[in-house]
Protein backbone atom coordinates (compact mmCIF):
# COMPACT_ATOMS: atom_id res chain seq x y z
CA UNK A 1 0.00 0.00 0.00
CA UNK A 2 1.62 3.38 -0.85
CA UNK A 3 0.65 6.80 -0.11
CA UNK A 4 1.55 10.03 -2.33
CA UNK A 5 4.31 11.35 0.10
CA UNK A 6 5.82 7.58 0.19
CA UNK A 7 5.47 7.64 -3.52
CA UNK A 8 7.51 11.01 -3.99
CA UNK A 9 10.38 9.82 -2.35
CA UNK A 10 10.09 6.47 -3.99
CA UNK A 11 9.87 8.23 -7.56
CA UNK A 12 13.60 10.23 -7.11
CA UNK A 13 14.89 6.55 -7.27
CA UNK A 14 13.30 5.28 -10.30
CA UNK A 15 15.36 7.47 -12.76
CA UNK A 16 18.57 5.61 -11.16
CA UNK A 17 17.78 2.92 -12.65
CA UNK A 18 15.43 3.60 -16.01
CA UNK A 19 17.12 2.14 -19.08
CA UNK A 20 19.72 0.31 -17.43
CA UNK A 21 20.81 -3.03 -18.46
CA UNK A 22 21.21 -5.94 -16.77
CA UNK A 23 21.91 -10.51 -16.15
CA UNK A 24 19.80 -12.34 -14.41
CA UNK A 25 21.57 -14.36 -11.59
CA UNK A 26 18.56 -16.18 -9.74
CA UNK A 27 14.83 -16.11 -10.54
CA UNK A 28 11.57 -17.47 -9.18
CA UNK A 29 7.99 -17.01 -10.49
CA UNK A 30 5.62 -16.15 -8.33
CA UNK A 31 1.97 -17.76 -8.28
CA UNK A 32 0.89 -16.60 -4.66
CA UNK A 33 1.13 -13.09 -3.65
CA UNK A 34 0.25 -10.52 -0.98
CA UNK A 35 -2.59 -8.14 -1.58
CA UNK A 36 -0.58 -5.55 -3.42
CA UNK A 37 0.48 -8.32 -5.60
CA UNK A 38 -1.69 -11.26 -6.31
CA UNK A 39 -4.03 -9.49 -9.45
CA UNK A 40 -0.45 -9.69 -11.14
CA UNK A 41 0.18 -13.17 -10.44
CA UNK A 42 2.12 -15.24 -11.75
CA UNK A 43 5.59 -12.93 -12.51
CA UNK A 44 8.84 -13.32 -12.68
CA UNK A 45 10.84 -11.90 -9.31
CA UNK A 46 14.69 -11.98 -9.82
CA UNK A 47 17.87 -11.24 -8.14
CA UNK A 48 19.81 -9.00 -11.63
CA UNK A 49 23.57 -7.96 -11.79
CA UNK A 50 23.36 -4.98 -13.66
CA UNK A 51 26.14 -3.76 -16.03
CA UNK A 52 28.44 -1.83 -13.16
CA UNK A 53 28.06 -4.76 -11.12
CA UNK A 54 25.29 -3.66 -9.02
CA UNK A 55 22.87 -6.10 -7.68
CA UNK A 56 18.70 -5.50 -7.28
CA UNK A 57 15.82 -7.29 -6.77
CA UNK A 58 13.43 -6.97 -9.60
CA UNK A 59 9.86 -8.54 -10.84
CA UNK A 60 9.42 -9.40 -14.20
CA UNK A 61 7.09 -7.51 -16.85
CA UNK A 62 3.86 -9.03 -17.06
CA UNK A 63 4.04 -12.85 -17.19
CA UNK A 64 7.08 -12.98 -18.54
CA UNK A 65 9.14 -15.69 -17.56
CA UNK A 66 12.51 -14.93 -16.77
CA UNK A 67 15.35 -17.35 -16.80
CA UNK A 68 18.91 -17.48 -15.24
CA UNK A 69 21.30 -15.96 -17.54
CA UNK A 70 18.74 -13.41 -19.24
CA UNK A 71 19.60 -10.30 -20.49
CA UNK A 72 17.21 -7.32 -18.98
CA UNK A 73 16.78 -3.72 -19.84
CA UNK A 74 14.80 -1.89 -16.29
CA UNK A 75 11.51 0.07 -17.61
CA UNK A 76 8.88 1.77 -16.09
CA UNK A 77 5.73 -0.36 -16.01
CA UNK A 78 2.14 0.71 -14.09
CA UNK A 79 0.96 -1.46 -10.92
CA UNK A 80 -2.39 -1.93 -10.69
CA UNK A 81 -3.69 0.56 -7.92
CA UNK A 82 -5.41 -1.02 -4.94
CA UNK A 83 -5.80 2.02 -2.60
CA UNK A 84 -8.94 4.29 -2.06
CA UNK A 85 -6.41 7.09 -3.36
CA UNK A 86 -6.21 5.81 -6.53
CA UNK A 87 -2.66 6.54 -7.13
CA UNK A 88 -1.42 5.48 -9.92
CA UNK A 89 2.36 3.45 -9.03
CA UNK A 90 5.17 3.18 -11.79
CA UNK A 91 7.63 1.36 -10.44
CA UNK A 92 10.65 -0.74 -12.49
CA UNK A 93 10.75 -3.67 -14.15
CA UNK A 94 13.32 -6.26 -15.58
CA UNK A 95 12.11 -6.83 -19.81
CA UNK A 96 13.68 -9.38 -21.35
CA UNK A 97 15.64 -8.20 -24.45
CA UNK B 1 -8.46 -19.38 20.68
CA UNK B 2 -7.76 -15.81 20.09
CA UNK B 3 -4.38 -14.09 20.41
CA UNK B 4 -4.92 -13.63 24.66
CA UNK B 5 -5.90 -17.06 24.86
CA UNK B 6 -2.73 -18.62 23.37
CA UNK B 7 -0.54 -16.05 25.42
CA UNK B 8 -2.22 -17.13 28.51
CA UNK B 9 -2.44 -20.97 28.19
CA UNK B 10 1.02 -21.01 27.49
CA UNK B 11 2.46 -18.71 30.28
CA UNK B 12 0.03 -20.83 32.92
CA UNK B 13 1.46 -24.39 31.35
CA UNK B 14 5.46 -22.79 31.70
CA UNK B 15 4.66 -21.62 35.39
CA UNK B 16 2.85 -25.48 36.02
CA UNK B 17 5.60 -27.08 34.72
CA UNK B 18 8.21 -25.11 36.58
CA UNK B 19 6.70 -25.10 39.97
CA UNK B 20 7.54 -21.55 40.16
CA UNK B 21 5.63 -19.18 42.37
CA UNK B 22 4.35 -16.53 39.98
CA UNK B 23 5.71 -13.50 42.15
CA UNK B 24 8.92 -15.06 42.00
CA UNK B 25 8.93 -13.98 37.78
CA UNK B 26 11.40 -10.58 37.90
CA UNK B 27 10.71 -9.73 34.10
CA UNK B 28 8.59 -10.89 31.01
CA UNK B 29 9.72 -10.96 27.49
CA UNK B 30 7.11 -11.43 24.88
CA UNK B 31 8.31 -12.13 21.16
CA UNK B 32 5.36 -11.61 18.91
CA UNK B 33 6.06 -10.95 14.61
CA UNK B 34 2.67 -8.97 13.96
CA UNK B 35 0.28 -9.15 16.59
CA UNK B 36 -0.64 -5.83 15.29
CA UNK B 37 -1.21 -6.94 11.78
CA UNK B 38 -2.47 -10.23 11.89
CA UNK B 39 -4.94 -9.18 15.50
CA UNK B 40 -4.56 -5.46 15.71
CA UNK B 41 -3.79 -5.74 18.98
CA UNK B 42 -0.16 -4.08 20.22
CA UNK B 43 1.30 -3.00 23.27
CA UNK B 44 0.96 -7.00 24.23
CA UNK B 45 4.24 -6.54 26.34
CA UNK B 46 1.48 -5.21 28.91
CA UNK B 47 -1.15 -7.45 27.71
CA UNK B 48 1.05 -10.57 28.94
CA UNK B 49 2.20 -8.51 32.17
CA UNK B 50 -1.43 -8.36 33.60
CA UNK B 51 -1.63 -12.52 33.50
CA UNK B 52 0.35 -11.60 36.77
CA UNK B 53 -1.01 -9.58 39.73
CA UNK B 54 2.13 -8.09 40.48
CA UNK B 55 2.49 -6.55 36.54
CA UNK B 56 6.15 -7.75 36.34
CA UNK B 57 7.95 -5.16 33.97
CA UNK B 58 7.43 -6.82 30.31
CA UNK B 59 8.90 -6.03 27.05
CA UNK B 60 8.10 -6.80 23.66
CA UNK B 61 10.60 -7.77 21.18
CA UNK B 62 10.38 -8.26 17.09
CA UNK B 63 12.62 -9.32 14.89
CA UNK B 64 10.76 -11.07 12.15
CA UNK B 65 10.82 -14.76 12.57
CA UNK B 66 13.54 -14.86 15.02
CA UNK B 67 11.59 -12.70 17.37
CA UNK B 68 11.30 -15.45 19.71
CA UNK B 69 15.08 -16.21 19.96
CA UNK B 70 15.53 -12.13 20.12
CA UNK B 71 13.17 -12.79 23.49
CA UNK B 72 15.45 -15.51 24.62
CA UNK B 73 18.40 -13.72 24.12
CA UNK B 74 17.06 -10.19 25.59
CA UNK B 75 16.04 -12.33 28.92
CA UNK B 76 19.42 -14.16 29.20
CA UNK B 77 21.09 -10.61 29.57
CA UNK B 78 18.75 -9.34 31.77
CA UNK B 79 20.17 -12.32 34.10
CA UNK B 80 23.76 -12.17 33.25
CA UNK B 81 23.42 -8.49 34.18
CA UNK B 82 21.88 -9.77 37.56
CA UNK B 83 19.62 -7.34 36.66
CA UNK B 84 16.87 -10.41 37.12
CA UNK B 85 17.15 -13.85 38.71
CA UNK B 86 13.91 -15.49 37.28
CA UNK B 87 12.11 -14.12 33.86
CA UNK B 88 9.75 -15.31 32.10
CA UNK B 89 9.74 -15.68 28.33
CA UNK B 90 6.75 -15.81 25.95
CA UNK B 91 6.33 -16.43 22.08
CA UNK B 92 2.78 -16.05 20.56
CA UNK B 93 1.31 -15.25 16.77
CA UNK B 94 -2.27 -15.50 16.24
CA UNK B 95 -2.08 -16.05 11.97
CA UNK B 96 -5.39 -17.44 11.32
CA UNK B 97 -7.80 -14.07 11.80
CA UNK B 98 -6.56 -12.80 8.65
CA UNK B 99 -6.83 -15.10 5.25
CA UNK B 100 -4.09 -16.38 2.90
CA UNK B 101 -3.00 -13.60 0.84
CA UNK B 102 -3.73 -11.27 4.06
CA UNK B 103 -1.22 -13.49 5.91
CA UNK B 104 1.41 -13.48 2.84
CA UNK B 105 0.96 -9.58 2.98
CA UNK B 106 1.73 -9.04 6.51
CA UNK B 107 5.12 -11.80 6.54
CA UNK B 108 6.16 -9.88 3.03
CA UNK B 109 6.60 -7.27 5.36
CA UNK B 110 10.04 -8.91 7.24
CA UNK B 111 12.01 -8.34 3.45
CA UNK B 112 12.93 -4.81 2.72
CA UNK B 113 9.60 -2.44 1.55
CA UNK B 114 11.96 -0.59 -0.36
CA UNK B 115 14.49 -3.27 -2.37
CA UNK B 116 12.30 -6.19 -2.50
CA UNK B 117 8.97 -4.85 -3.58
CA UNK B 118 6.90 -7.68 -5.08
CA UNK B 119 8.71 -10.02 -3.39
CA UNK B 120 7.41 -13.10 -1.30
CA UNK B 121 8.96 -14.91 1.83
CA UNK B 122 8.42 -18.04 -0.86
CA UNK B 123 9.74 -16.54 -3.10
CA UNK B 124 13.06 -15.02 -1.75
CA UNK B 125 13.37 -18.91 -0.71
CA UNK B 126 12.79 -19.90 -4.04
CA UNK B 127 16.07 -17.67 -5.40
CA UNK B 128 18.11 -19.17 -2.15
CA UNK B 129 16.52 -22.58 -3.51
CA UNK B 130 17.88 -21.95 -7.20
CA UNK B 131 21.44 -20.43 -5.99
CA UNK B 132 22.22 -23.98 -4.36
CA UNK B 133 20.38 -26.12 -6.73
CA UNK B 134 22.70 -24.08 -9.42
CA UNK B 135 25.81 -24.22 -7.26
CA UNK B 136 25.60 -27.99 -5.65
CA UNK B 137 22.76 -29.51 -7.80
CA UNK B 138 20.37 -29.73 -5.21
CA UNK B 139 17.79 -31.86 -6.60
CA UNK B 140 14.01 -32.00 -6.42
CA UNK B 141 14.27 -35.24 -4.14
CA UNK B 142 16.29 -33.65 -1.93
CA UNK B 143 13.55 -30.76 -0.92
CA UNK B 144 10.98 -33.53 -0.60
CA UNK B 145 13.18 -35.54 1.49
CA UNK B 146 12.67 -32.84 3.99
CA UNK B 147 9.33 -32.61 4.36
CA UNK B 148 9.20 -36.21 3.85
CA UNK B 149 10.81 -36.86 7.29
CA UNK B 150 10.12 -33.57 9.03
CA UNK B 151 6.09 -34.48 8.68
CA UNK B 152 7.14 -38.23 9.56
CA UNK B 153 9.05 -37.12 13.02
CA UNK B 154 6.05 -34.81 13.48
CA UNK B 155 3.51 -38.13 13.97
CA UNK B 156 5.28 -38.54 17.38
CA UNK B 157 4.69 -34.81 18.47
CA UNK B 158 1.29 -34.31 20.10
CA UNK B 159 1.87 -30.71 19.80
CA UNK B 160 2.49 -30.62 16.15
CA UNK B 161 -0.08 -29.16 13.67
CA UNK B 162 0.19 -31.88 11.18
CA UNK B 163 0.37 -35.40 11.72
CA UNK B 164 -0.22 -36.53 8.31
CA UNK B 165 2.91 -38.10 6.86
CA UNK B 166 3.76 -37.10 2.45
CA UNK B 167 5.40 -39.50 0.53
CA UNK B 168 7.92 -37.98 -2.05
CA UNK B 169 6.13 -38.22 -5.11
CA UNK B 170 3.27 -36.42 -2.75
CA UNK B 171 5.43 -33.55 -2.33
CA UNK B 172 7.19 -33.42 -5.96
CA UNK B 173 3.65 -32.64 -7.57
CA UNK B 174 2.38 -30.70 -4.75
CA UNK B 175 1.14 -26.83 -6.34
CA UNK B 176 3.98 -24.42 -7.34
CA UNK B 177 4.22 -21.41 -4.91
CA UNK B 178 7.47 -19.94 -6.24
CA UNK B 179 9.13 -21.65 -8.49
CA UNK B 180 11.69 -24.31 -7.56
CA UNK B 181 9.19 -24.44 -4.36
CA UNK B 182 5.69 -26.08 -3.75
CA UNK B 183 3.24 -26.13 -1.40
CA UNK B 184 4.82 -28.80 0.75
CA UNK B 185 8.20 -27.32 0.87
CA UNK B 186 6.78 -24.64 2.86
CA UNK B 187 5.90 -24.39 6.55
CA UNK B 188 2.11 -23.60 7.27
CA UNK B 189 0.29 -20.76 8.61
CA UNK B 190 0.14 -21.01 12.39
CA UNK B 191 -1.69 -20.44 15.78
CA UNK B 192 0.62 -20.93 18.97
CA UNK B 193 2.18 -19.73 21.46
CA UNK B 194 4.84 -21.38 23.66
CA UNK B 195 6.54 -19.79 27.31
CA UNK B 196 9.82 -20.82 29.22
CA UNK B 197 10.94 -20.15 32.30
CA UNK B 198 14.92 -18.96 32.91
CA UNK B 199 16.42 -18.52 36.31
CA UNK B 200 19.64 -18.30 37.23
CA UNK B 201 18.90 -20.25 40.27
CA UNK B 202 20.06 -23.89 40.58
CA UNK B 203 17.33 -26.03 39.64
CA UNK B 204 17.45 -30.35 39.50
CA UNK B 205 16.34 -31.89 36.42
CA UNK B 206 16.22 -28.81 34.19
CA UNK B 207 18.18 -28.30 31.23
CA UNK B 208 20.41 -25.83 31.30
CA UNK B 209 21.06 -23.08 28.24
CA UNK B 210 25.04 -23.41 27.81
CA UNK B 211 25.53 -21.04 24.95
CA UNK B 212 24.05 -18.59 22.96
CA UNK B 213 24.66 -16.35 19.84
CA UNK B 214 22.74 -13.81 17.00
CA UNK B 215 24.36 -12.86 14.03
CA UNK B 216 22.85 -10.52 11.16
CA UNK B 217 23.47 -9.72 7.79
CA UNK B 218 21.63 -7.71 5.05
CA UNK B 219 17.63 -7.14 5.05
CA UNK B 220 17.76 -7.81 1.21
CA UNK B 221 19.30 -11.04 -0.40
CA UNK B 222 20.48 -8.49 -3.35
CA UNK B 223 23.83 -7.03 -1.18
CA UNK B 224 24.42 -10.64 0.40
CA UNK B 225 28.28 -11.96 -0.72
CA UNK B 226 26.87 -15.43 -0.87
CA UNK B 227 23.66 -16.88 -2.05
CA UNK B 228 24.21 -20.50 -1.21
CA UNK B 229 24.69 -19.71 2.49
CA UNK B 230 22.82 -17.78 5.70
CA UNK B 231 26.20 -15.73 6.60
CA UNK B 232 23.96 -14.74 10.05
CA UNK B 233 23.57 -18.46 10.93
CA UNK B 234 27.36 -19.24 10.27
CA UNK B 235 27.72 -16.16 13.05
CA UNK B 236 25.37 -16.78 15.44
CA UNK B 237 26.27 -20.38 15.30
CA UNK B 238 29.93 -19.14 16.00
CA UNK B 239 29.20 -17.26 18.87
CA UNK B 240 26.87 -19.99 20.78
CA UNK B 241 29.49 -22.57 20.40
CA UNK B 242 32.68 -20.60 21.06
CA UNK B 243 30.90 -19.69 24.67
CA UNK B 244 29.65 -23.27 24.45
CA UNK B 245 33.33 -24.51 24.30
CA UNK B 246 31.44 -27.15 22.27
CA UNK B 247 31.86 -28.32 18.29
CA UNK B 248 28.78 -29.54 16.08
CA UNK B 249 29.74 -32.82 15.91
CA UNK B 250 28.69 -33.06 19.55
CA UNK B 251 25.24 -32.33 19.20
CA UNK B 252 22.69 -34.39 19.22
CA UNK B 253 19.29 -32.95 18.54
CA UNK B 254 18.76 -29.86 16.61
CA UNK B 255 15.23 -27.53 15.99
CA UNK B 256 16.51 -25.83 12.74
CA UNK B 257 14.29 -22.94 11.27
CA UNK B 258 12.79 -25.30 8.06
CA UNK B 259 10.36 -22.46 6.76
CA UNK B 260 11.16 -23.75 3.89
CA UNK B 261 12.33 -27.55 3.03
CA UNK B 262 16.03 -25.33 1.41
CA UNK B 263 15.97 -23.38 4.36
CA UNK B 264 16.84 -27.11 6.11
CA UNK B 265 19.52 -27.90 3.81
CA UNK B 266 20.97 -24.04 4.59
CA UNK B 267 21.21 -24.57 7.86
CA UNK B 268 22.71 -27.59 8.35
CA UNK B 269 25.52 -27.26 6.80
CA UNK B 270 25.82 -23.36 7.79
CA UNK B 271 25.66 -25.07 11.38
CA UNK B 272 28.65 -26.77 10.57
CA UNK B 273 26.99 -30.49 10.61
CA UNK B 274 27.91 -31.10 7.16
CA UNK B 275 30.22 -29.29 4.45
CA UNK B 276 28.46 -26.81 2.29
CA UNK B 277 26.71 -28.89 -0.53
CA UNK B 278 26.68 -32.00 1.66
CA UNK B 279 23.51 -31.66 3.28
CA UNK B 280 21.83 -32.60 0.72
CA UNK B 281 23.20 -35.48 0.44
CA UNK B 282 23.12 -36.27 3.95
CA UNK B 283 19.21 -35.55 4.06
CA UNK B 284 18.81 -38.42 1.27
CA UNK B 285 20.99 -40.99 3.07
CA UNK B 286 18.51 -40.49 6.12
CA UNK B 287 21.63 -38.88 8.11
CA UNK B 288 18.59 -36.04 9.84
CA UNK B 289 16.56 -38.81 10.78
CA UNK B 290 15.47 -39.89 14.18
CA UNK B 291 17.66 -42.90 15.70
CA UNK B 292 20.66 -41.00 13.73
CA UNK B 293 23.76 -39.34 15.08
CA UNK B 294 22.20 -36.03 14.61
CA UNK B 295 18.76 -35.71 14.91
CA UNK B 296 16.94 -32.66 13.21
CA UNK B 297 13.51 -31.67 13.92
CA UNK B 298 12.79 -34.13 15.94
CA UNK B 299 9.61 -32.92 16.78
CA UNK B 300 8.54 -31.81 13.27
CA UNK B 301 10.08 -28.67 12.64
CA UNK B 302 8.45 -26.08 11.25
CA UNK B 303 6.90 -27.62 8.62
CA UNK B 304 4.72 -30.41 10.47
CA UNK B 305 5.25 -28.58 14.13
CA UNK B 306 3.66 -25.77 12.71
CA UNK B 307 5.24 -22.12 12.29
CA UNK B 308 3.48 -19.43 14.21
CA UNK B 309 6.07 -16.86 13.49
CA UNK B 310 7.07 -14.72 16.39
CA UNK B 311 6.93 -17.89 18.71
CA UNK B 312 8.79 -20.44 17.17
CA UNK B 313 12.38 -19.34 18.71
CA UNK B 314 10.82 -19.96 22.21
CA UNK B 315 8.79 -23.36 20.60
CA UNK B 316 12.36 -24.82 19.50
CA UNK B 317 13.74 -24.28 23.26
CA UNK B 318 11.36 -25.03 24.82
CA UNK B 319 10.60 -28.51 22.88
CA UNK B 320 14.78 -29.23 22.92
CA UNK B 321 14.86 -28.81 27.09
CA UNK B 322 12.04 -30.95 27.71
CA UNK B 323 13.92 -33.65 25.48
CA UNK B 324 16.73 -32.95 27.04
CA UNK B 325 14.48 -33.27 31.01
CA UNK B 326 13.08 -36.74 29.40
CA UNK B 327 16.70 -38.23 28.77
CA UNK B 328 16.48 -38.37 24.69
CA UNK B 329 19.14 -36.06 23.98
CA UNK B 330 22.10 -34.63 26.15
CA UNK B 331 23.11 -31.70 23.90
CA UNK B 332 20.83 -30.07 21.44
CA UNK B 333 20.65 -27.08 19.61
CA UNK B 334 18.16 -24.70 18.74
CA UNK B 335 18.25 -22.34 15.46
CA UNK B 336 15.75 -19.50 14.86
CA UNK B 337 15.91 -17.49 11.69
CA UNK B 338 14.23 -14.39 11.02
CA UNK B 339 13.39 -13.14 7.17
CA UNK B 340 15.28 -14.32 4.75
CA UNK B 341 18.35 -15.14 6.53
CA UNK B 342 19.00 -11.36 8.10
CA UNK B 343 18.48 -12.29 11.64
CA UNK B 344 19.83 -15.61 13.08
CA UNK B 345 19.86 -16.75 16.79
CA UNK B 346 21.65 -20.21 18.06
CA UNK B 347 21.14 -21.82 21.33
CA UNK B 348 22.66 -24.85 22.95
CA UNK B 349 21.32 -26.66 25.24
CA UNK B 350 22.83 -29.44 27.63
CA UNK B 351 21.44 -31.82 31.03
Amino acid sequence: MINPAKYWRNAKQTKLYLGRKGTVVVVTYIRSAGMDHQSSTPYSFAVVELADGEKVELTGVGHEKLEVGDKIECVLRKIPPNDGAGLIEYIIKAKKI
Amino acid sequence: MGLEDLAREAVEGAVANAKVDLKKIDAVFVASKASGSFNNQRHINALVSSFFSHNPPATRIEGACASGGLALIAAEQSLLSKENQTVLVLGVEKMTDVDGVGATSILSTAASTQLEGGSTFPGLYALLAQAHQLEFKTSREILSAVSVKNHRHALTNPLAQYHKEFTLKQVSNSALVADPLRLLDCSPVSDGASAVILTTKNIKNKAQIIGAGHGQDSLDLAHRKSLTELAATKRAAKKAFASSDLTPNKIEAAEVHDCFTIAEILAIEDLGFFPKGGGGKATLEGKTERRSKLVVNGSGGLKAFGHPVGATGVKQVSYLAEQIEKGECGLALAHNVGGSGATAVVHILSK
